[in-house]
């Protein structure tokens, strides 16, 4: 009986695991060829590091504001840092040189919407987003 | 030399650009910090002199106000960085405007950026990764010989001329990025930045190269090769420590630099440590100067607050606490000297643009003890 327990807590445990990785999408500009990144091409993207998409394209972040629930996403699940921490990597990449300054956005629609106007831009949305023509999904390898 | 009016000049040029500017725009960012320092100093007088009673002192301080303007027409970048500020060997209260970087940098591709102007020279870590924002470093102040030229430090901090970078993926193993800069000249004294006239026909370079090793990530190793000139001239100094004031001839000379710097500041742990060697040869068979340099500094953080402590020491070869590089001898690195300092702090950071920090640092140099207790509020808007 216990160990039937375990294993259904074990399980329901990996499926809300898999439902919060899930939970949000790194989207792109489809005139721009490049489908998939590591997590760590997209840290060094949203960081300066990486100037540009493997097809060429220069990279141009595109970011809500602190509290939105994709910055608190990507901090945490990709940075593995928290939003201020994030923020002030990002802002002292600027103030370096070494990054473009992201495009601020208003909710997922105007993220979308940036995204669909930027041949380079890249922005994290909900999963659940309905995506134009003209923007597509990126894969995290 | 500061400059009182010739900002103007980028000033209008980043208007200008901004002008044009309209798909990127151009924003405005301000940097500041306010301080409050207390000091005991001893002197470390020959034999024979009379025992002085320590020197004490207490000041709040706001030398350094920064105002940046960036803005981006595609792959075309502009930075203009203006710094308002009181140097520290300055011998004055007065604010002085320093254009502190003004860059035009295109990106052609991930292995090249071209940049062109004024920009902090690509030695080591710290020098073009803090800048003039005191809010992202972790100590108080610039380390030893990385602080800005009138200010102590050893390297050429500011460049007037071109740069390139680029970074190479080395598959699996990692990144390569390279450097390179051709630039001015140093200046008649360390402190002179030849911005609008270099006193020199031949042209410093700087060579940077970095690995990026992806078994680590954020970890930086790299090393510098620099090579100049330095003018010969005649300097008179004034030491406020001493207070003796002295001509001091300058030959002309050759300058190399080579530096090694290690660098780890990702998610909690921050680590950064960086050497220099500066060799001065006097042209035609004279004397050579050796001075060593080096520090580090060493931070974890608990949330948002970093505690973290420092060693910063530089070597430069004296007779009795006599400075013996010319060059040296008469720049405000020269007044210090030789020194070994330690300390520790406390970095909080309040909220995303506001970083309060706390430090206390005990310097020992050829002719002084130094207690040293630094408080700061830094912004960056």
């Amino acid at each position: 009986m216990t160990k039937r327990l375990s294993l259904l807590l074990l399980a329901l445990g990996l499926a809300a695991s898999a439902a919060r990785a899930d939970e949000f999408i790194v989207i792109r500009n489809a005139k721009n060829q490049t489908g998939s990144l590591t997590r760590a091409d997209l840290r060094e993207m949203l960081t300066g590091k990486l100037k540009e998409w493997p097809s060429g394209k220069l990279a141009q972040a595109v970011l809500e504001a602190e509290g939105a629930p994709s910055l608190k996403w990507l901090s945490s699940s990709v940075f593995g840092v928290s939003e201020v921490a994030l923020l002030t990597k990002i802002k002292q990449e600027v103030f370096k040189g070494e990054m473009k300054r992201p495009v601020a956005c208003a909710g997922e629609d105007e993220c979308i919407a940036q995204v669909k106007a930027i041949p380079g831009a890249v922005a994290i949305v909900s999963a659940s987003s309905a995506l134009p023509p003209g923007v597509a999904r990126v894969e995290l390898r | 030399m500061k400059h009182r009016l010739r900002p103007l000049a980028p000033l209008v040029l980043t208007l200008a650009f901004a002008g044009a500017a309209q798909a990127d725009g151009v924003t405005v960012n301000a940097y500041g910090d306010v301080n409050y320092f207390g000091s005991k100093i001893d002197l470390k007088l020959p034999a024979g002199y009379p025992e002085q009673p320590p020197i004490y002192s207490s000041t709040f301080s706001m030398s350094r106000v920064t105002t940046m303007l960036t803005g981006s027409l595609g792959r075309l970048t502009l930075i203009s960085e203006n710094t308002f500020q009181v140097p520290l060997f300055s011998g004055s209260n007065d604010f002085l405007i320093d254009v502190e970087r003004f860059e035009i940098s295109y990106q052609v591709h991930e292995w090249l950026r071209l940049k062109a102007g004024r920009f902090h020279s690509a030695f080591g870590y710290y020098n073009d990764t803090y800048h003039s924002g005191y809010y992202y470093q972790l100590q108080v102040d610039r380390p030893g010989f990385t602080k800005f030229e009138e200010d102590g430090g050893l390297i050429p901090a500011r460049a007037i001329g071109v740069h390139a970078d680029g970074r190479f993926k080395l598959g699996a193993s990692g990144a390569l990025r390279y450097d390179v800069e051709v630039a001015n000249s140093r200046g008649a004294t360390v402190e002179a930045i030849a911005n609008r006239q270099d006193l020199l026909r031949s042209k410093s370079v700087n060579f940077r190269l970095r690995f990026e090793p992806s078994f680590l990530e954020g970890l930086v190793v790299g090393a510098n090769y620099y090579f100049g000139g330095i003018p010969g001239s005649a300097q008179t100094t004034f030491n406020p420590l001493t207070h003796v004031q002295a001509t001091v001839v300058v030959p002309p000379m050759d300058e190399k630099i080579v530096g090694a710097h290690l660098a780890y500041v990702e998610g909690n742990i921050h680590f950064i440590a960086e050497y220099a060697h500066f060799l001065h040869s006097v042209r035609g068979g004279g004397p050579d100067y050796h001075t060593n340099a080096g520090f580090f500094e060493a931070g974890y953080s608990f949330g948002e607050v970093t505690p973290y402590v420092l060693l910063d020491a530089i070597r430069m070869p004296s007779v009795n606490g006599a400075i013996q590089d010319p060059y040296f001898a008469v720049a405000p690195a020269g007044i210090i000297g030789t020194r070994l300092s330690l300390g520790c702090g406390v970095k909080w950071q309040v909220v995303d643009g506001l970083a309060l920090k706390i430090e206390a640092q005990r310097a020992e140099t050829d002719s002084v003890q130094i207690l040293l207790l630094s408080s700061q509020a830094a912004v960056a808007f």
